[in-house]
């Protein structure tokens, strides 16, 4: 129950009250972004390398090589240097935010802008890299509406409205045919002044009759007619036929010469150039004369197939021009020098977040990935005729442009980030990133190191060590050029953890869910390459437990050791050490004795269940044997009574007597027989016997006192033992090595050095520290050298808070004095996580270990060394000059 | 059943007894005092224990030490608060139905429908209200027009203070036609209205030009207005084509729905395209476009459902929305509606709508003047109500304590200088509270 | 045992390093201007020491140092609905039987449901869930927090069996289409209702009918939460519960106002459910008084409001006549006591559970804010700008 957490808690709810926010403006006002990309693609013109975008108040300002481009020292710099910006995608025809189609077949005053919800939330798109589309009103009538062009994000709606009248739409192919034959006005309220529309038939019948019918109506309109019966507004035909725009859709070959036909009929009567752009075509070879002719005419090819979706096309009849491939018919377009008329757009709006990989279909036939790209680009903003405004990267354009990680149409390209009016509308958010981390020297583990060693660093994780590793596509690259990594050091005896001291903590406290977070005190000692500190407290005896030093401190083992002190009166102290062992070692073997009984009582019990189960079928069918004997016997005692009854008849009063006497022999006969099989039951019983239930180990008291001592006692966790002169330290080995055979760390031995043959000898190891260099009479004794001569097992503490930061410090000064660097490193790394058996996690930097690491400027416990960075569990805790 | 009959009908006696004790009063009083209370002028600071002095229906002095004439009636109001009567800028209620089923009724008014004994007028002046716009509903596409008027009266001429105050139109396409056809439609019917503006203006011009004017000609126009004026369908279409022209001649302001966020620009791209004033009435889904009528610097009507959860489509996440929280941080202006059905939150009351509103951090003298003056200024008659200061219409309320405080009741209302509403009269409360009396 | 270990370490730390920061962590220090406990009384100036989600000192002064300090105008106990649907609401219906006494509301509560934040959002820590009314006799209600970690929220599993004393199970039942349909639904009049009830709790008594719940109720065990809105509802509720001897508690009671004196010797408790303020009908075409609450407080019926929104209620309560201590209460202890979980919640007192609203100014007061809201000690929700 963290505070901390609390106010995270708080603050989430916090956000979710908050408005919900708009797209980060980058740039409102006149600041200049200068964007310093790998590659530019103009859209238009060749690709540019090592290009600057200069952006200001939504457009593009300036746009070259980095050579030619200055950047104003005012600008505010975006360094994307191995990414590729392409302008924003713009798609010549889409239906988004379109509902439904209108009951009528001709609604020319429909406009697709007015059901165009600027509010709604169209990231999808964006993040696909579209930032301009057409929207067009109805899919399935003849005379739908007028599409609008807008962008799809940015808050600026005045600046987000390309065109509010783009062009009216005509549909010629087959869908339009489905449309109701009668149009039933809705019956509203009737009166004198409201009378009742009249139903009326519609034109939705053969393609023949919809061109009839279009011809009359542009007619109608240029005669400057004026629509009676509300059938159709030939005002906003008369409109349309002003602005010139048309866009038609046709599929068939058929279709298509209707079309071009209608629209020259168009031209000549208005006797002036109109813009068509023709939708969807699947056959074009036939007409590329007359459109390179006409040269006014966009096309609009639709992607076809639907991505990750299989479809039946049909096969085409025989002497039928073949439909062709989209891409093949963007060939010969490109040919018939057609190149800048051609735009792609997906077969369903729902593939509009894949059209990267549409386009990308277009490479095919060799066409160039510069003319696809214009497909995507230029070429839609100009049919749209909003290339002004959108569709290449030149200077005076609004600045819409996709960030790729690579070049367009590569498989693997990602979409980094989309831009509309230079405002960031789109940014893709790593995955769990992982890092890479590049240093002259890698200490590994055992004091061995690698020379430009790299590292692989992933989810909290060590994921790779070595020379050469493969590095995943979107991983972070922290470069340490002739830096030195070592592992993390550890501290086996500090006061951290709580923001303050601890006091009266026995066995039975459990610390670990208390460790305090965010502590200044720990981010202070943190710094000195101490990564796992290891809490102890003065009282004896002490639970002492390991946790990293991250922001939020993340318990290890709890209790990783337990710590005891030989009191200075030893005559008292060990007698009473001796009886907390014994007592606490009698615990633990009825435990240990507890749990082996219970894993062989789990055993029987199992035969006993086998058992029982065989027996009661045994018994089952025992039972039924009985049940027919005693049916036997029923029917033998029904014979007798029959019998007797006969020989009641045939004898008279007489000698009633002996008829009762044979009766009674009856009875007896009965009798005797019942018991015999009662008898046999018995045996039979006796065969099979009920097996026996076999009984429960008791389970022996539990005490939150002891419970620990389980864990030493089974050698899983080490005994700390505090004896400071020789006498206390040869007792202590002597009651805890050789009586109770736990593993031992000695600490706080200043007389360590004048019985190391014993600690040898006993397999003690030795924690050092606060000082660990001491003068004795005036002689300069180097405790860890001394212990590393005789092969003692050597860690570090400090006992000390802050202080932690200056434990590497003082193993310096033991180094400076003629300590192994190689004992000194090991000794603050593996030795400790082995002794505290953390070794399969920490102390060492080998795949699969936790990612906590030190950089050092040079080579370490070097006088010139300095800590440049610090990791704990893949997180950066601690960084100086390091360079990206 | 047949209970329910008696207690309408002694409902009606009753309502009726107040309206004649009131006219009484009316006769009995020329000039009015209320003295010892705290002013709530609206503008301007509060003046303690300052006296009012009304003649005529007029506030003829406010202030401090102002001599009480002798012929005055005093009402004497000391450890009471008085401000000016709010202002309702937009209700449905008060007439028999809303919303024509016809789509296109420009020439319809709500002050054909007005009842002026609605149980809603008693309402309103028991909560304070003085002044009330009754405007068409919200689902029709051009709903006619609205009319502004007191909260008392016996008759609705003696109420209304404007009479076509304003042109209700529905962004919020009717049932079975879509969005964009909806505003095609109204588009369409708006570009007419223009058309026929600009063709009458050249007729005119022509005329002018035209150095002798034979009288023929005109006569024979006359005959043909008049000829016109016969058919009672030309009528209803004259009619039609005045209120629009009137609205884009800007004489009468266009009361504009909008449904949902997207309409709000659609409704600015109007008043762009055709020039008339606009009284936005948004629907509480707005909310997204408060930013937008920050720029434009007109204050809108809020949604009377002001705070409600939404989950977020997308994200799928929730989130609190607070209408007048957004809007403040928006910078745009605002004043209330309240609900016209009552709802357990208590949202058909204006004081409460003012108080939500100084929950969610608006300053309790923003709000107030929201109650007052603000919607007077939105409606165009600041000039006459709004606010306690000389020369206005007497449009008071007295107040038991602080407004916008729970335990506050309404104690008197004064309308024109006439009282309207005394809570110590009201049998209607009385019976709120106290049921059992019904039975006998 | 893990809490007593923390109790005696902290009790070591108290006796040797008072001043020392060690666990500040859980220690929090709410100081109010004012602090209404929740039983009537008010503390102003009052401070309230929190610790593992638990209140452990409350007086008008605490002086420890090294805590996490919350300063807060007026502070009142975290808000109890004694009769709220959040999380159950359309999970609970059950429409192929009319008794389903052993249904119970705690197995189904979806946590994430966004009713438990709007509730939270508005001052409300524990809610009391009671089945619908779909059926005579609904189930098991449950009491839940409004917020926290979602093992943890589930307060009590087996308050009380609800029952639907009321039209409610009856309406709908009338198969109008197709008179053949293969299940006709029971009851479909009021009668109906009181039938089904009285016929269950008999063939309790007979043994026809084993449901444990069912006997649990007719020992005593277990309260019976009636949904009853008339006033002659409530009369049967107390012929039911003369004849089989249950003690009642009645949910809605828009007519309660008429036989407060009965509720009151018979110690009924009532549990409010909201109308709309100013008008004289409610649910059920009930004929509602406007305050209602003050009637019920005046004849001194144990009483609370409930249905979401308890602030807006007390406070229309207030200004239709309740005072401003009786408000508070029927809005945090009363219904704790109703619950019988008043050893848990419901006021600021010295080992319940830290569940506190904080507010900005008098909580009756409609211009009045929600600061933060803090369940278990932990604050779960923290008003934007503020």
């Amino acid at each position: 129950m963290s505070l901390s957490r609390c106010i995270k808690l708080a603050g989430l709810l916090l956000a979710a009250l908050a408005l919900p926010s708009f797209a980060d403006s980058t740039s409102a006002d006149d600041q200049v972004h200068a964007f310093v990309v790998g590659k530019l693609w103009p859209g238009s013109t060749a690709p540019i390398t090592n290009a600057v975008m200069l952006v200001a108040d939504g457009q593009i300002r300036q746009v070259g090589s980095l050579t030619d481009v200055k950047i104003p020292d005012s600008a505010v710099r975006h360094e994307l240097p191995n990414a590729v910006v392409v302008p924003g995608f713009v798609i010549a025809e889409t239906s988004i935010g379109i509902a439904s189609d209108d009951e009528r077949t001709l609604t020319p005053e429909v406009r697709a802008i007015d059901g165009f919800d600027l509010f709604a939330d169209y990231s999808q798109y964006v993040a696909a890299g579209i930032t301009t589309v057409q929207i067009s009103p109805g899919r399935q009538r003849l005379m739908p509406g007028q599409g609008a062009v807008v962008k799809l994000a940015g808050n600026d709606h005045s600046r987000r409205v390309l065109e509010k009248e783009e062009s009216l739409r005509l549909i010629l192919s087959s869908e339009s045919a489905n449309a109701p034959r009668i149009y039933e006005p809705p019956v509203g309220a009737v009166s004198v002044d409201n009378p009742l529309d009249p139903t009326r038939p519609q034109i939705a019948e053969s393609l023949a009759a919809r061109i009839a019918g279009l011809r009359a109506i542009f007619a109608a309109a240029k005669a400057g007619e004026v629509d009676e019966e509300g059938i159709v507004d030939f005002e906003s035909v008369r409109q349309s036929l002003k602005r010139g725009r048309f866009r038609i859709k046709a599929n068939s070959d058929a279709e298509v010469r209707a079309a071009l036909s209608l629209f020259t009929e168009l031209q000549m009567a208005v006797d002036r150039k109109l813009r068509l752009t023709l939708t969807d075509p699947t056959e074009l070879d036939s007409f590329l004369e007359q459109m390179s002719q006409l040269k006014t005419v966009g096309i609009v090819l639709n992607a076809g197939l639907r991505p990750g979706l299989v479809s039946n096309p049909t096969i085409p009849k025989k002497n039928e021009p073949a439909s062709q491939q989209p891409w093949q018919i963007a060939k010969s377009l490109i040919e018939a020098e057609l190149s800048d008329a051609v735009a792609i757009r997906p077969a369903s709006d729902a593939d509009l977040d894949e059209m990267l990989f549409l386009a990308g279909l277009f490479t095919r036939d060799g066409v160039a990935h510069a003319d696809v790209l214009k497909m995507l680009t230029s070429n839609p903003a100009s049919i749209l005729g909003v290339a002004d405004k959108v569709g290449s990267l030149n200077v005076g354009l609004d600045a819409d442009f996709v960030v790729l990680t690579g070049d367009p149409f590569e498989t693997g390209t990602l979409i980094q980030s989309t831009w509309i009016n230079g405002e960031s509308v789109y940014q893709r958010e790593p995955a769990e990133k992982s890092t890479l981390i590049e240093a002259a020297t890698v200490y590994t583990s055992g004091g061995k190191h690698i020379t430009d060693g790299r590292l692989l660093i992933g989810n909290k994780k060590i994921q790779a060590v070595g020379t050469s590793v493969s590095v995943p596509e979107d991983a972070r690259v922290k470069r340490f050029p002739n830096a030195v990594i070592v592992p993390g050091f550890l501290d086996l005896g500090t006061g951290l953890g709580f923001g303050g001291t601890v006091s009266r903590v026995t066995l039975a406290t459990k610390l670990g869910d208390r460790l305090a977070s965010d502590d200044p005190t720990i981010q202070f000692a943190r710094q000195g390459g101490i990564t796992t500190a290891v809490f102890a407290s003065t009282t004896s005896p002490s639970p002492m437990l390991a946790f990293k030093l991250g922001d939020t401190p993340r318990l290890l083992k709890e209790p990783v050791a337990i710590r005891f002190s030989m009191s200075t009166n030893l005559t008292s102290g060990v007698p009473s050490l001796k009886r907390t062992l014994t007592t606490a070692k009698a615990y633990s073997a009825s435990w240990t004795k507890y749990e082996s009984d219970l894993a062989a009582y789990k055993i029987k019990l199992k035969t006993y269940q086998a058992a029982l189960a065989k027996y009661t079928a045994m018994k089952k069918v025992a039972d039924a044997k009985k049940a027919a004997e005693d049916k036997k016997v029923a029917e033998a005692k029904a014979k007798a009574d029959a019998a007797k009854k006969a020989s009641v008849k045939k004898t008279g009063d007489a000698d009633k007597k002996d008829a009762s006497s044979a009766e009674k022999k009856a009875d007896e006969k009965t009798d005797s027989s019942s018991s015999k099989d009662k008898a046999a039951e018995e045996s039979k019983k006796s065969e099979l016997k009920v097996p026996v239930k076999p009984s429960e180990p008791k389970k022996p008291k539990s005490s939150s006192t002891y419970e620990p001592y389980r864990a030493l006692f089974a050698g899983k966790i080490p005994a700390v033992v505090k004896a400071g002169n020789v006498k206390a330290i040869k007792a202590a080995v002597k009651l805890f090595r050789e009586e109770f055979q736990l593993p031992m760390i000695l600490i706080g031995a200043d007389d360590a050095y004048r019985v190391a043959d014993l600690l040898a000898k006993n397999k003690v190891a030795v924690s050092l520290g606060p000082s660990l260099v001491r003068s004795v009479d005036n002689k300069q004794i180097n405790q860890p050298q001394v212990m590393a001569n005789h092969q003692i097992p050597l860690a570090f503490q400090s006992n000390a808070t802050t202080g932690v930061q200056q434990l590497p410090l003082a193993v310096q000064y033991s180094v400076y004095r003629g300590l192994g660097t190689t004992d000194a490193l090991i000794g603050l790394t593996e030795s400790p996580s082995k002794l505290l058996s953390l070794d399969q996690t920490i102390g060492s930097l080998e795949a699969g270990k936790d990612a906590d690491l030190v950089v050092l400027s040079g080579p370490p416990f070097e006088p010139s060394s300095q800590v440049l960075a610090v990791m704990i569990d893949g997180a950066w805790v601690y960084e100086r000059g390091a360079t990206p | 059943m047949k209970t329910k009959v008696l207690k309408l009908s002694r409902q009606w006696v009753i309502v009726a007894a107040l309206l004649l004790t009131t006219s009484v009063i009316a006769q009995a009083q020329d000039r009015l005092a209320i003295t010892g209370a705290t002013i709530i002028p609206v503008v301007g600071d509060r003046i303690e224990n300052g006296t009012i002095l009304i003649s005529d229906g007029r506030i003829e002095a406010v202030g401090k030490d102002i001599s009480v004439p002798v012929e005055a009636k005093v009402i004497d109001a000391s450890g009471h608060f008085v401000m000016p009567g709010m202002i309702n800028v937009h209700s449905a209620a008060g007439m028999s139905q809303a919303n024509e089923r016809n789509p296109n009724v420009p020439f319809l008014s709500v002050v054909d429908s007005i009842d002026p004994i609605a149980g809603f007028f008693d309402e309103s002046r028991r909560n304070g209200v003085t002044t009330a716009a009754v405007v068409p509903g919200n689902s029709t596409m051009i709903g006619g027009r609205s009319a502004i008027v007191k909260t008392a009266g016996t008759y609705v001429e003696d109420m209304i203070v404007k009479r076509d105050a304003g042109l209700k139109l529905s962004l919020a396409p009717t049932s079975g036609s879509s969005r964009m056809s909806h505003i095609a439609k109204l588009r369409q019917e708006l570009q007419k209205a223009k058309d026929r503006i600009t063709a009458d203006q050249e007729k005119e011009k022509a005329a002018d030009e035209k150095k002798v004017d034979d009288k023929e000609k005109k006569t024979e126009d006359e005959k043909e207005d008049s000829a016109d004026a016969k058919s009672n369908e030309a009528k209803s279409a004259a009619a039609a084509e005045d209120a629009l022209r009137r609205l884009l001649e800007g004489e009468m302001p266009a009361i504009i729905y909008c449904q949902t966020s997207m309409d709000v620009p659609q409704a600015f791209a109007l008043v762009d395209e055709f020039q008339f004033q606009p009284i936005l009435v948004l629907g509480r889904d707005c909310y997204k476009a408060a930013k937008l009528v920050a720029e434009r610097k007109i204050p809108v009507v809020l949604d009377s459902n002001m705070v409600y959860w939404r989950t977020d489509p997308v994200t799928r996440k929730d989130e609190k929305i607070v209408l007048p929280k957004i809007f403040r941080e928006a910078g745009a202006s605002f004043v209330f509606e309240a609900a016209d059905n009552g709802t357990t939150l208590g949202t058909h009351y204006f004081w409460y709508q003012a108080a939500t509103a100084v929950r969610y951090g608006m300053p309790e003298a923003d709000a107030l003047k929201a109650l007052t003056i603000d919607s007077a200024k939105l409606l165009g008659i600041d000039n006459a109500v709004g606010s306690i200061e000389k020369g206005k219409d007497a449009d008071l309320v007295i107040l038991t304590g602080e407004p916008l405080s729970g335990s506050t009741w309404v104690k008197t209302t004064i309308v024109a200088g006439k009282v309207v509403y005394e809570k110590s009269e009201d049998k209607e409360l009385q019976l709120l509270f106290n049921p059992e009396q019904d039975a006998n | 045992m893990k809490t007593t270990s923390w109790a005696m370490i902290f009790i070591a730390i108290i006796s040797s390093y008072a001043a020392s920061t060690t666990f500040a962590e859980d220690q929090v220090l709410i100081r109010a201007a004012s602090v209404h406990l929740g039983n009537g009384k008010t503390l102003s100036p009052g401070h309230v020491l929190v610790q593992d989600g638990k209140i452990i000192q409350v007086a008008d002064k605490i002086n420890v140092d090294n805590v996490q300090v919350f300063e807060v105008q007026h502070l009142i106990p975290g808000l109890i609905d004694a009769a709220a649907r959040t999380g159950i609401d359309q999970l609970d219906r059950e429409r192929t039987k009319e008794i389903t006494p052993e249904l119970s509301t705690a197995a189904i509560v979806d946590w994430n449901d966004r009713e438990f934040t709007e509730y939270l959002t508005s001052g409300t820590t524990t809610v009391h869930l009671t089945p619908g009314t779909d059926n005579v006799i609904a189930g098991l209600a449950s009491i839940a927090k409004t917020a926290g970690a979602a093992e943890t929220r589930m307060v009590s599993e087996k308050t009380g069996l609800a029952i639907s004393m009321c039209s409610d199970p009856a309406s709908g039942n009338r198969s109008r289409s197709r008179p053949d349909s293969i299940y006709i639904r029971q009851p479909t009049n009021r009668m109906g209702v009181v039938w089904m009830l009285r016929a269950t709790f008999h063939a309790s008594q007979t043994e026809k009918n084993d449901s444990a719940v069912l006997k649990d109720v007719l020992a005593g065990k277990l309260p019976v939460f009636a949904v009853s809105r008339t006033q002659y509802d409530i009369q049967s509720l107390f012929t039911l519960a003369d004849e089989f001897s249950f003690s009642p508690v009645v949910i809605g009671g828009q007519e309660s106002w008429q036989v407060t004196s009965e509720l009151a010797e018979r110690k009924v408790p009532v549990i409010l459910q909201p109308t709309t303020p100013g008008s004289s009908r409610g649910t059920e075409r009930t004929r509602v008084a406007v305050g209602m609450a003050a009637k019920l407080n005046n004849a001194a019926v144990p009483f609370c409001l409930s249905g979401g929104n308890l602030l807006n209620q007390a406070r229309f309560a207030v200004r239709y006549g309740l005072p401003h201590d009786a408000a508070i209460k029927a809005i945090t202890s009363g219904p704790a006591s109703i619950l019988k979980i008043d050893d848990k919640v419901g006021t600021i007192e010295a080992g319940k559970d830290a569940d506190f609203v904080a507010l900005n100014g008098d909580p009756l007061e409609f211009t009045t804010a929600i600061h933060w809201v803090m369940v278990n000690g932990e604050i779960q929700f923290e008003q934007a700008g503020n």
